[in-house]
C-alpha cells in the first residue's frame, strides 16, 4: 500500500482541532512509523531530535547509535521492536538516541500500532529521560561510592535495624571479629556474642531509638579475633527511611585500648617521677614499662667505654632466665642501637643474628632497642625489649619505649650529674679530712719538738747561769749544795741532744708534710703502665737493703693496670720498704709479689713474713706519722704508708691490708685497669 | 697527796720527760715519779699478766697520760683505768700538746681528772707545771683497793 503523505497529514491536521492543540503543543515526541519512515511527527519530535522535519527520515538509524547499551545493533533491535508493536503487542523500552548535534540521551519509548485507512503503523511516543537516567546513575554512583568508603575505612562500622538485628559491616568489623559479614546479617548481639551483656547494647538501642536526634557514645570492652580483650568507644546514630521512619541505626567504634595504655603509661611515669629518682625511679620504669608492652624480658643497659660489653643498671624479665649482669655486645641486635639507630624486628630477630646465643637461648623472637642519648645527644645506653612472640603492634610497643626512652636518657642524666657531685663532694670531704689531719699533726707531732726546743734552750740558758755562779763562787766557798761542774756539763749536753734532735725531727715532719702536699698535687700521667717492670726497678733500686738484711723476694707474672708509672712504682717502693723495715728479727725476710685481674681492676698482693701489726693498731697504720713503737730506732718519717694510701686515691685505686702479730702482712692494692 | 704517792707518767717523748720531771721536781714535787714510754709499759706495770690490778693495795697513785703514744695511746688507758671498778677512783690527769675540743672533750667523757696542755713558750710551761705541782699538793688522793 503507498500512501500519500501530504494528504493524510492535512486531513488529519485539518480534521481535528483538538488533537491538533494536544499533538502539536506536547512536549513529548510523536511520529508515526511506516515502513521505516517517519510520515508525521509532532513539533516535540523534531524538537528533541535537533531535526528541521522529522517526516521521511527513520530515528533507530539516523538519531541512535549503532549499538545500544545492550549490544545490539540499533537497527535489529528496533526492527524486532517495531514489529512486536506491528503485532499488537505495545513495547516501552528505554533507548538511546542521538540528537542531530551528536549528542546522546535516553529516551523512554512507547511503541503501539496504530491503523490509520486500514493500514497498521507504528505509533512511537518518545520522551527524554536523560535526567532521570542520571539521577538514577548519580544513585548507582553514590551507592557504590558509600560502599568503597565503608570498604576502605578502616574503623569498623556496622548497621543494625530497628529489632537489633545486623544488617551489615565493613571490611573493618569483619576483620576485628573475625567473621564473615553473612553470617551476622539478621543475627542479634545475642546470637553472636556470648560474651557480651546483651541486655547493656539492647538497652543502649533503646536510648538511641527513643531520642533519635542525639548522637551516641559509649565504651565497651570487646573481645577482638585473637581473644584480647579491647577498649572500644562506639559513636552511633539512627538512619531513616524516606518517610523519616526510623529503620535502624548505624555504629562505628574506635579502638582505644593504646591511647588509654598511652595514658597511662604517661600518668604512672609522671607519678613516679615525682615521688622516685635514681635507679629507683629505672627499676619502676622497667617493671612498669615491661608490663604494658608485654615484653619477656627488659632492660636498661649501659655500655663500657669501648662498646664492647653492656652493663644492665635495670632489668626485668617476665620469664624464667638467669641473665648475667654484664655482656659482651659482639653480634647482638644492642651494638646497631647503642650507634643511636632505633633498631626493630618484630619477628624473626634470630634469623639476623644467627651468633647471639642468649637469643637462640631464650628463645627470642622479637627485639626493640632504642638508643638513649645524654643531654648533648651522645649515646649513654640502650633501651631494650626482648619479645618470645612475634610483636603482634611493633608500632605501639616501639612508640611508647621512645616516650620512656626520653624520661629514662634525662634521669641518668640526673643521676650522672649526681655520682659527679657526689665524687666531688667526696673528694672534698677527703681533702678537708686531710687537712684536718694536718691540723691535728701539727698541733701535737710539730708542737712536741718546739716544746723541747723552747725549753731546753732555757735550761741551757740556766745552766750556763748556773755555770757562771760556780765559777764565781769557785774561789770563796766550797758549798756543798752547789751542783758540781760535771753534772752541770752533763745537762747541757742533753739539753742540746734534745735541741737538736728536735730540729732534726721537726725537720722530718716538715718535709714530710711538704712531700704529702706534693703527692696530693702531683700531675699524673695516666696509661697503662707495666707493674712486671716497676718490681724489676725497685728490687734494683733496694738491691743493698735486699742483699744486707737478706731478703727473699719472690714475684709472680703481674697484671698491668692504669696508672701513673712514677707514682705506682713510689706507691710499691713503699710497701716493699716497708716490709723491709719491718721485718722480724728472728727469721729471713720474705716478700711475695702476685695480683690479678677482676672485673675492671688489676689487683696486686704484697705479702711478707714480718713482724705483723696488732688489730687495735690496723685502722692507724695509713694515718699521718704513724709509726710502730718496736721499730723505734728505725728512723721511719711515719709517712710510708700515708704516701701510699694517698697515691693510690689519687690514682683511683684503693690500698687495704691484712695483718697478724708475729706472722706478717699483705698489703693490697687495687688499680683500674680500664680507662675511666 | 702523800708523801709516799706515788706518780705514774706515761710520755713518749723522752726530751718532754726531762722537762716535766725537772720542773715538777723545781715545784717541789719530791714524790716518786715511775716513767713509761709508752702505754703498754705502764698498763703492764698496772696490771699483771692475768689482768689483774697489781697495784699494792693501800697505796696512792696518780696518773699523768701524754694522748699519742705509739702501740696504746693516752685515751686507750683512760678508758681501760676509768672503766676498771678498782682503778676508777685514781686521780688521772692527761698532760699533751693536743688542745682539740673534741680530745678534751673525749678525755672528760671518759672520766679524765684533769686535763693539762703543755705549752710551747717555756714560761708559760713552768708555769703551768708549777701550777699543777701547786694542786697535786693539796690533792686528796683515795688509796688503791
Amino acid at each position: 500500500m503507498v500512501l500519500d503523505n501530504n494528504s493524510e497529514l492535512s486531513s488529519i491536521n485539518q480534521n481535528n482541532e483538538l488533537y491538533k492543540a494536544f499533538f502539536e503543543n506536547n512536549g513529548t515526541a510523536l511520529f508515526i512509523i511506516h515502513d521505516k519512515k517517519v510520515i508525521l511527527s509532532n513539533p516535540g519530535a523534531n524538537k528533541m531530535f535537533g531535526a528541521n522535519d522529522l517526516t521521511g527520515r527513520y530515528p533507530p538509524e539516523e538519531f541512535s547509535p549503532e549499538f545500544q547499551p545492550d549490544g545490539i545493533k540499533s537497527s535489529v533491535k528496533a526492527d524486532d521492536l517495531i514489529n512486536l508493536a506491528l503485532d499488537g503487542q505495545p513495547q516501552n523500552f528505554e533507548w538511546l538516541h542521538i540528537k542531530s548535534d551528536g549528542q546522546e540521551f535516553f529516551g523512554e519509548v512507547s511503541l503501539t500500532n496504530i491503523t490509520i485507512d486500514g493500514v497498521i503503523m507504528t505509533l512511537a511516543i518518545v520522551m527524554d529521560i536523560s535526567k532521570r537516567k542520571a539521577h538514577e546513575q548519580e544513585l548507582i554512583r553514590q551507592k557504590e561510592f558509600t560502599k568503597s568508603l565503608l570498604f576502605a575505612t578502616p574503623t569498623p562500622v556496622y548497621y543494625k535495624d530497628i529489632n537489633g538485628k545486623y544488617l551489615g559491616f565493613n571490611k573493618a568489623a569483619e576483620d576485628f571479629f573475625g567473621l564473615n559479614v553473612e553470617l551476622f546479617t539478621n543475627k542479634t548481639v545475642k546470637d553472636m556474642f556470648s560474651d557480651i551483656d546483651a541486655d547493656f547494647f539492647t538497652q543502649k538501642d533503646k536510648e538511641l531509638f527513643d531520642s533519635p536526634g542525639e548522637k551516641q557514645t559509649f565504651e565497651y570492652k570487646l573481645q577482638n579475633h585473637a581473644g584480647q580483650y579491647r577498649d572500644l568507644v562506639f559513636h552511633r546514630s539512627v538512619f531513616k527511611n524516606n518517610d523519616g521512619d526510623i529503620e535502624g541505626l548505624v555504629g562505628f567504634f574506635i579502638d582505644v585500648t593504646e591511647q588509654k595504655k598511652y595514658a597511662q603509661a604517661i600518668k604512672a611515669l609522671i607519678m613516679k617521677s615525682s615521688s622516685k629518682g635514681g635507679l629507683e625511679l629505672l627499676d619502676e620504669i622497667a617493671i612498669y614499662l615491661s608490663e604494658i608492652i608485654e615484653s619477656s624480658m627488659l632492660f636498661i643497659g649501659i655500655p663500657d667505654s669501648k662498646q664492647q660489653s653492656i652493663t644492665m643498671i635495670s632489668q626485668h624479665c617476665s620469664i624464667e632466665q638467669s641473665f648475667d649482669k654484664i655482656f659482651d655486645l659482639q653480634d647482638i641486635p644492642c651494638q646497631i642501637a647503642l650507634n643511636n639507630k632505633v633498631t626493630i624486628y618484630p619477628k624473626d630477630v634470630q634469623v639476623h643474628f644467627p651468633n647471639a646465643t642468649k637469643l637462640k637461648e631464650m628463645d627470642i623472637q622479637g627485639y626493640i632497642g632504642i638508643p638513649l642519648t645524654d643531654h648533648i645527644g651522645k649515646p649513654q645506653g640502650i633501651l631494650c625489649a626482648m619479645f618470645q612472640q612475634p610483636l603482634a603492634d611493633a608500632e605501639f610497643a616501639h612508640s611508647i619505649m621512645e616516650i620512656f626512652a626520653l624520661h629514662i636518657s634525662a634521669e641518668l642524666d640526673r643521676i650522672n650529674l649526681g655520682l659527679e657531685r657526689e665524687k666531688l663532694l667526696k673528694d672534698l670531704a677527703s681533702k678537708n679530712n686531710d687537712l684536718e689531719n694536718i691540723i691535728y699533726i701539727s698541733s701535737h707531732d710539730l708542737r712536741t719538738p718546739l716544746i723541747n726546743i723552747q725549753g731546753y734552750s732555757r735550761e741551757i740558758d740556766k745552766d750556763i747561769q748556773g755555770l757562771g755562779n760556780i765559777i764565781q763562787n769557785q774561789n770563796i766557798s766550797q758549798d756543798s749544795t752547789e751542783e758540781s761542774f760535771e753534772s752541770i756539763q752533763a745537762r747541757l749536753n742533753e739539753s742540746l741532744q734534745y735541741i737538736e734532735s728536735s730540729t732534726a725531727q721537726m725537720d722530718t715532719l716538715l718535709t714530710g708534710l711538704l712531700k704529702l702536699c706534693r703527692i696530693s698535687r702531683a700531675p699524673s700521667d695516666i696509661r697503662t703502665v707495666n707493674v712486671n717492670k716497676i718490681i724489676t726497678n725497685i728490687i734494683d733500686t733496694l738491691q743493698y737493703r735486699i742483699t744486707r738484711f737478706d731478703v727473699e723476694v719472690k714475684k709472680e707474672k703481674l697484671p698491668s693496670c692504669i696508672a701513673d708509672y712514677n707514682q705506682l712504682s713510689q706507691l710499691i717502693t713503699n710497701l716493699i720498704e716497708n716490709a723491709i723495715k719491718y721485718r722480724h728479727p728472728d727469721r729471713k725476710l720474705e716478700i711475695n709479689i702476685n695480683g690479678s685481674k677482676e672485673g675492671d681492676s688489676s689487683i696486686y698482693r704484697i705479702k711478707d713474713n714480718g713482724l705483723g701489726i696488732s688489730a687495735n693498731h690496723i685502722d692507724k697504720i695509713f694515718e699521718l706519722f704513724y709509726r710502730n713503737a718496736k721499730s723505734k730506732k728505725n728512723k721511719g718519717d711515719g709517712l710510708g704508708l700515708t704516701i701510699a694510701s694517698k697515691i693510690a686515691k689519687n690514682l683511683n685505686g684503693s690500698i687495704s691490708v691484712n695483718s697478724e702479730l708475729e706472722i706478717g702482712s699483705e698489703f693490697i692494692v687495687t688499680m683500674p685497669n680500664k680507662k675511666m | 697527796m702523800l708523801e709516799d704517792t706515788i706518780i705514774l707518767m706515761a710520755e713518749d717523748d723522752s726530751g718532754h720527760t726531762g722537762l716535766i720531771l725537772r720542773n715538777l721536781r723545781r715545784a717541789g714535787i719530791l714524790n716518786e715519779i715511775k716513767h713509761f714510754n709508752d702505754g703498754q709499759k705502764l698498763l703492764e706495770f698496772i696490771f699483771n699478766t692475768n689482768g689483774e690490778v697489781n697495784l699494792p693495795k693501800g697505796k696512792t697513785f696518780i696518773l699523768l697520760l701524754d694522748i699519742r703514744m705509739p702501740v696504746i695511746d693516752g685515751i686507750e688507758i683512760l678508758k681501760i683505768i676509768k672503766s676498771c671498778p678498782d682503778l676508777q677512783p685514781m686521780p688521772v690527769f692527761m698532760l699533751t700538746t693536743t688542745d682539740t675540743p673534741h680530745e678534751i672533750n673525749t678525755c672528760h667523757r671518759l672520766g679524765c681528772n684533769g686535763y693539762i696542755t703543755k705549752p710551747i713558750g717555756y714560761d708559760k710551761f713552768i708555769a703551768t707545771l708549777e701550777n699543777f705541782a701547786s694542786f697535786l699538793k693539796v690533792l686528796q688522793v683515795p688509796a688503791i683497793g
